[in-house]
């Protein structure tokens, strides 16, 4: 390994890991937040920051006057451009008048910042750091430290292989060693879109090169791919028996043994369900999975029953409701991890939030298309259906990079949400009951799953042109359901943050209607 | 070759096992009212189970010989404290009737609707609990939403959310306040709205009826036998409601019917409460169309009934009745009764005894959670420790009332 990729490597394993534990932090307050949502509660307020409000007008005033200034000295700066000059002065004029108007905005006296209750991660760090770490006196001690690290590593490694974005093709310049080469090279502005074309092609790997080096942003390619994950995530069902047998408890231990054998169930109906995915794009390598998707159509469509499959079992494996019976905190408590406190805790929520991130990136990765949109390839957008082109448009190499990693992060973030409202809704199995929905429903399900996408496989490999060619416009039409369908969702999703609900109030005491009419709502115990 | 340890039979070669004792509560998030279980575990069957009761002991029989008549309120109060306003009212229609009086009738409507709301509030209760129990926790708080409207107008009528001490021996501390109709009339359809609404994310929900249906299920003969009663008695079929059967207040005027289940298991127990919450909510309609808009709220004796307090302050009679009362107690006549109606969970006795003078010589509560308590064992055992949770909350046992 040269020193470039090996930089490379560095700089990508930062942004995974930082984006991990950032979105572990998030994650927590979005749950939150949602819970508050469906049962009508106020939510995370209580974390909160005072500060002088002289402190935040002078902050917001001589922020918003500085950076206008120094847009103005920008704009002077830019005399011999006209427009960028105009933008300039006007950016600076738009920051100036923010600031100003922010700094007469702000309440005199003492300001409570709340940031709608994004502070609670922080005072739950703060909180489990410097909270006591109980170890029972009769359990043992090296194993309880173990537990944890156990739980948290697989959840920390495995999206590794996880592609991020489309590989990124840097034309290196000419002379001396790599570096050198590198800072004269150039990634494909406007200008040189032609000669990229030519290089970079539309599917499959950018040709070798010696003028050409390829960073796929995927911190390492392995050829077992999703092998790896599996094989990681297993390690993480030790770390859950570790924890309720060290712990010198029978609720922890009930916990631990329920967490085992769950997990290494539903380990099993996983994996089978990902094989028709793999069989479909012939590789294990989950980058070859999204270039398949990015040529075809998403494998949502391919193998919904897969999808369905796969969820249900990811968060089976995340032990989150309705499978949440390791920790079922009615009957046993809080399962494996009952003896735990602060950090060590703190550890536990930390990996399920991250295997849960991991399990959505998962989905997105086999299902959703990873970071490819439909319609958009390397050579910018093709709206075609077949070999029918209806519109052509040329969009520079890296801003379809750039493009691609936002949208994985996007539907990443997306599916998180979507896993964490599953949450709220149902109650959780029995213990037998998970067993017997993993082996006797979901086990045998993927099985046909697997049978049925190889008999379809090896009906389409003796098809004839026409068919195959029907099947070519049919998974067009599914991007283009997935075009409409995220346009129609963003429509509404503006629509929803541009209406202002009208709160509803009952008041049906006397003391509800001073309350109100003193300006302050009817304090219940409910509102804590 | 021979095959290794062919000697051995195959029970030979399991590893020797006993079954684990686990000991769940008295200090244990389900075992809300503080029972212990002292579970004996094959995995996580249950062999054997010893139910303790008695952790939440506070010798309320006993402190209630020792104050005057009126002073037992606050104690029934505690007894029952999801459901207070039905024990106040038993309470006070037990003395009515060691002393032989009946309350106007506009009370008795009065007692009847602030009871159906307490009864509301009461399944409203027990059925989120056994679904969050269950980890479905937003149906919990929503039930606790319309909960908090019931309390509110608890909280307008009595001045206190849970705790009212609000009845009376010969009637209500206070008259209805002149909002107590409509905020009711305007409350009930929302709780019944929150209630359709926590409805639609757990009964077609195919993990709620499973873990629910075909768990805890007891025959009506052994139900009967046990001294069950209220809605877990009627879960197994059997139609008894003292409302129904032995209509006391003015219950025989109203046309409402009683929820029976079926199976006796878990799910009917639950279904019940749900639709007696529907039945709750027909009484109270009619009640309030029935009730009088004005007219006295206590009975007119002197003896029994604190005088207003401008007479107290004014008037020498107000002030030696005032005294009396307060200082002497009702005077309830020598001899003993036994008075039933029905609670939250069922049939809620108080069998009182009166040497004549102002403090009761025996106040004997029969609870209906001590008899739906002592089934618990037997619905358990054979079971698995997660189906501990939905039994013991679909019993509804309060620790108040059943340990006193």
């Amino acid at each position: 390994m040269d020193s470039v990729s090996f930089v490379f490597a560095l700089l990508k394993i930062a942004l995974i890991l930082g984006f991990l534990v950032t979105l572990t932090a998030v994650l927590t307050w979005v749950e939150r937040r949602q819970c508050a949502l469906i049962q009508d509660r106020v939510g995370p307020n209580r974390a909160v920051v005072y500060v002088p409000g002289l402190a935040l007008k002078l902050l917001a005033g001589g922020g918003g006057l500085g950076l206008g200034a120094a847009l103005a000295a920008a704009g002077m700066a830019l005399r011999e451009h006209p427009k960028a000059m105009v933008v300039c002065f006007a950016a600076a004029a738009v920051v100036a008048l923010a600031g100003v108007v922010g700094a007469v905005r702000v309440p005199s006296g003492t300001v409570g910042i709340r940031l709608a209750g994004m502070l609670h991660p922080v005072a739950d760090g703060i909180k489990f750091i410097t909270k006591e770490d109980f170890v029972p006196p009769n359990g043992d001690r090296l194993l309880h430290a173990l537990g944890p690290i156990i739980a948290l590593f697989p959840a920390l490694v495995t999206l590794a292989v996880v592609p991020f974005g489309d590989t990124l093709a840097v034309q290196l310049g000419a002379g001396g060693n790599l570096w050198s080469r590198l800072a004269h090279g150039r990634i494909g502005w406007a200008d040189s879109l032609r000669h990229y074309h030519a290089a970079v092609p539309r599917f499959g790997m950018p040709t070798l090169s010696p003028d050409l080096l390829p960073v796929p942003l995927q911190i390492v390619d392995l050829d077992v791919g999703i092998l790896y994950i599996f094989a990681l995530a297993g390690t993480g069902i030790i770390g859950a028996a570790v924890a309720g047998w060290s712990s010198d408890n029978k609720y922890a231990l009930l916990g631990g043994l329920r967490a085992a054998s769950q997990m290494v169930s539903y380990e099993v109906a996983m994996g089978l369900s990902l094989v028709g995915a793999f069989m479909i794009s012939s590789s294990l390598r989950l980058d070859d999975i999204v270039r398949w998707q990015s040529e075809h159509t998403w494998g949502i469509f391919v193998q919904p029953f897969a999808f369905v499959l796969f969820l249900a079992t990811a968060v089976a494996e995340q032990k989150r409701t309705p499978f949440d019976a390791p920790e079922g905190e009615s009957e046993i408590v809080a399962g494996y991890f009952l003896e735990y406190s602060g950090m060590k805790f703190s550890m536990f929520m930390m990996g399920e939030y991250m295997e849960l991130i991991v399990s959505s990136a998962l989905l997105v990765t086999i299902f959703l298309g990873g970071y490819a949109i439909p319609f958009v390839h390397r050579d910018g957008i093709t709206l075609a259906f077949g070999d029918r082109v209806l519109w052509q448009a040329a969009l520079p190499h890296v801003a379809l990079v750039a493009l691609s990693v936002l949208v994985f992060f996007g539907k990443l973030l997306a599916v998180c949400f979507l896993q964490l409202f599953i949450r709220w809704t149902v109650p959780r199995f029995r213990y037998d009951q998970v067993m017997r929905l993993g082996w006797r429903r979901l086990l045998p399900a993927a099985l046909v799953n697997m049978m049925l996408t190889g008999a379809a496989l090896i009906a389409v490999d003796h098809a004839s042109a026409g068919i195959d060619q029907a099947l070519r416009i049919a998974a067009d039409v599914c991007n283009a359901v997935v075009v409409l369908g995220f346009a129609y969702g963003g429509v509404a999703f503006v629509r929803f943050l541009a209406s202002r609900p009208k709160p509803q109030q009952e008041l049906l005491s006397t003391s509800a209607q001073r309350a109100h009419a003193q300006g302050g709502a009817h304090t219940s115990p409910m509102q804590a | 070759m021979e095959p290794l340890y062919s000697e051995l039979d195959e029970g030979e070669l399991e590893l020797p096992s006993q079954p684990m004792t686990l000991n769940v509560g008295p200090a244990h998030p389900a075992m809300h009212g503080t029972v212990r279980c002292v579970l004996e575990l094959s995995g996580e069957t249950i062999l054997k189970a010893d139910v303790q009761i008695g952790y939440l002991h506070r010798g309320f029989e006993k402190m209630c010989e020792r104050g005057t008549w009126s002073q037992v309120f606050p104690y029934v109060d505690r007894c029952n404290y999801v459901s207070p306003m039905l024990n106040n009212v038993g309470f006070a229609l037990a003395v009515e009737k060691m002393l032989g009086v009946t309350v106007p009738e506009r009370c008795q409507y009065y007692r009847v609707a602030l009871g159906e709301l307490a009864r509301i509030a009461d399944h409203l209760t027990c059925n989120g609990a056994m679904a969050m129990e269950l980890g479905a926790f937003t149906p919990f708080l929503w039930f606790m939403k319309a909960r908090e409207m019931i309390y509110d107008i608890m909280e307008e009528e009595t001045g206190a959310r849970i705790t009212h001490s609000f009845g009376r021996v010969g009637g209500m501390a206070k008259p209805p306040t002149p909002a107590f109709a409509e905020m009711v009339r305007s409350a009930v359809p929302h709780v019944l709205a929150i209630l359709a609404e926590g409805e639609g994310l757990l009964l077609r929900n195919r993990i709620f009826i499973d873990r629910l249906q075909g768990v805890g299920v007891i025959k009506p003969e052994d139900a009967v036998a046990l001294g069950w009663t209220g809605p877990c008695l009627r879960s197994t079929g059997v139609p008894y409601d003292v409302r129904k059967a032995h209509p006391y207040l003015v219950y025989d005027r109203f046309d409402f019917d009683v929820p029976v289940g079926s199976a006796g298991d878990n799910w009917d127990r639950f279904m019940v409460r749900l639709e007696e919450i529907r039945q709750s909510a027909r009484i109270l309609e009619q009640c309030l169309a029935q009730m009088p808009k004005d007219g006295p709220i206590n009975v007119e004796d002197p003896r029994i009934i604190l005088p207003p307090k401008d007479e107290v302050y004014s008037t020498i009679e107000g002030t030696i009745q005032h005294f009396k009362i307060v200082m002497e107690g009702i005077q309830v006549p020598a001899g003993e009764v036994y008075s039933y109606t029905e609670g939250g969970n069922g049939e809620l006795g108080f069998y009182l005894v009166s040497d004549g003078s102002g403090t009761p010589y025996r106040v004997r509560i029969r609870p209906p959670c001590f008899a739906v308590t002592g089934a618990l064992q037997q619905l358990i055992e054979g079971l698995m420790v997660p189906d501990i949770v939905p039994t013991f909350g679909s019993l509804n046992m309060i620790g108040g009332e059943c340990d006193r």
